[in-house]
């Protein structure tokens, strides 16, 4: 008995066969019964994934969303407890899923939901204030190691969809086929404190804050971003960071 | 262990869309049920509300997936996440099924059904007793849903009263599993009822199931989409008749209602557990 019913089981919720279990029924004519768990084993999953990739399942719908996640709980069934933060590299199932290759840009919006529901649920922590650094003196300033926001997710997108999301995510939709063309962007997502926030960034913040988030001094994440990015602002990226607070305090005394 | 003194009144599952409602809400002796695997995040304000939440009503932790019938033991970190939980809310009951759900490293959302078998009970007599021992707390077992019956099956209501009996667990009573059991595997009901343990029986769920037909005979599927149906007041009267007022919970996972219409359902269930109450203390 024992293990082999466990196995068997676990081949019925998952697809893979019914007879071992329905052969275990008192009555082997309720067979039909045993849907009740695979049913619900594949649901609780695709649900789970429907409400983690909101705004995939809305430019998508409802009835192509549920075969695309039926597919990736497939490949990925959750392994470890609770559906919570299920779903981890949706978004490249998604861009390698072919009905979806219509919707060449719909990877995107997976990794920028799966940004928001990382910064959302992330560890708290202290945010840098304008004030904490205020009175450094710039040789100290220099070397400061401002990392970011421990809820901070940084995205390289190949699509411009971020504001196709955010539309999406404060409930204003704009249809379905919003006709965009390959373009690279940089995203920043972040929840400072209760409410999750996004921006997009420049090619030289993006640079800048990339250094910054592994653990870069400001001068020498400034130095290498002007070498890429000629142009690049570091007193107004500094500031923006500041001002919109995602960077971490956590180093600031 | 005994029995947490907790009054018999009513309470309903908590959802992340009721938090504003649950925290301004103020009716006589409110509870709150979470499944504490929802609750499992590194931080955020899912967890501030209901720190908030749990400064205004008492606090119920309801396991899902604990996997305490399947093979494996407990597993150590889902114990261990429940410890901090424990430690944060400090809830007045917490709860896990008869039920598996894990296997190897793969998890099934779901409560899957657990042979009733003797080597089946010796093994889920082991995990209680290391959720136990692991939290330092009694845990409530909530008796299945069942859809089917597997040769060599024993009686159900035995197994749940060998398990209290070995391991000093609690029960809680789910009045709509036990009359979907009714239906599905002809369940007899009297005779549960009185093969169970009724002083082991520490809380009371109540939960909407649907009826499918698709199959031939009626299925009824636990659902805890809709509201409580009409036979399961019933049987729940006819519980608390017998076993006396306990802590009930209007259970609803799935396609949530306004907050309203929840309390509603629960001022219900609370306003059958007064006259219980009165008779219990005339009774002692």
């Amino acid at each position: 008995m024992s293990r082999q019913f466990y196995d068997a089981f676990a081949d019925l919720v998952s697809g893979v066969a019914s007879e071992p279990v329905a052969r275990r029924l008192e009555r082997p004519g309720q067979a039909d019964r045993l849907a009740v768990y695979r049913n619900n084993v594949a649901s609780s999953a695709i649900e789970a994934l429907r409400a983690a990739y909101p705004v995939v399942n809305a430019l998508t719908g409802p009835r192509f969303f549920s075969p695309m996640a039926k597919a990736f709980w497939r490949g990925c069934p959750p392994r470890t407890r609770g559906l919570s933060g299920y779903g981890d590299g949706f978004a490249d199932h998604v861009a390698g899923y072919q009905p979806a290759r219509m919707l060449p840009y719909l990877a995107d919006i997976a990794r920028l939901d799966r940004a928001w529901l990382e910064a959302h649920h992330a560890v708290d922590g202290p945010v840098c204030r304008p004030a904490q650094v205020a009175m450094l003196a710039p040789a100290i300033l220099a070397d400061l190691t401002p990392g970011l926001h421990p809820s901070a997710r940084l995205l390289d997108l190949s699509w411009p969809v971020h504001e196709i999301w955010q539309r999406h995510r404060s409930g204003r939709s704009i249809g379905r086929d919003p006709g965009l063309a390959a373009q690279a962007q940089s995203v920043l997502v972040w929840r400072p404190y209760d409410e999750v926030r996004s921006v997009v960034l420049d090619p030289g913040s993006a640079c800048f804050l990339a250094r910054l988030n592994d653990g870069k001094a400001l001068a020498s994440a400034s130095e290498h971003t002007l070498a890429r990015y000629p142009d690049f602002d570091p007193a107004a990226a500094f500031g923006a960071a500041l001002s919109a607070g995602y960077l971490s305090g956590a180093i600031v005394s | 262990m005994a029995l947490p003194d907790i009054p018999p009144v009513a309470g309903i599952s908590l959802k992340p869309e009721h938090f504003r409602s649950a925290l301004e809400a103020r009716a006589d002796g409110l509870w709150f049920e979470i499944h504490p695997e929802n609750y499992m995040l590194d931080g955020g304000p899912r967890l501030r509300w209901l720190d908030a939440i749990r400064e205004v009503h008492p606090l119920s932790l309801h396991g899902v997936a604990m996997s305490l019938g399947g093979p494996d033991r407990p597993d150590p970190q889902h114990l261990a996440n429940w410890a901090r939980l424990i430690e944060r809310y400090e809830p007045v009951l917490i709860s896990e099924h008869l039920a598996w759900s894990a296997l190897d490293d793969v998890w099934f959302p779901d409560l899957l059904p657990v042979p009733m078998t003797r080597s089946a009970l010796d093994r889920f007599c082991r995990n209680v007793d290391i959720m136990q021992t692991a939290l330092g707390r009694q845990v409530l077992i909530e008796n299945p849903a069942r859809y089917v019956r597997f040769e060599g099956d024993g009686d159900e209501a035995d197994f749940l009263a060998e398990t209290v009996r070995r391991t000093g667990c609690g029960l809680l009573l789910d009045v709509n599993n036990l009359y979907v059991g009714s239906r599905n595997i002809d369940l007899n009901v009297q005779d549960w009822l009185r093969r169970i343990p009724a002083d082991a029986i520490g809380e009371i769920h109540l939960a909407g199931h649907e009826v499918d037909t698709g199959l031939g005979e009626p299925l009824l599927i636990d659902t805890h989409g809709g509201p409580v149906a009409q036979p399961v007041w019933r049987l729940f009267e006819t519980v608390i008749a017998l076993i006396g007022p306990r802590p009930t919970l209007i259970e609803r996972d799935t396609d949530l209602p306004a907050f309203g219409e929840l309390i509603a359902e629960r001022d219900r269930a609370a306003r059958r557990l007064i006259p219980a109450r009165k008779s219990a203390v005339a009774h002692v």
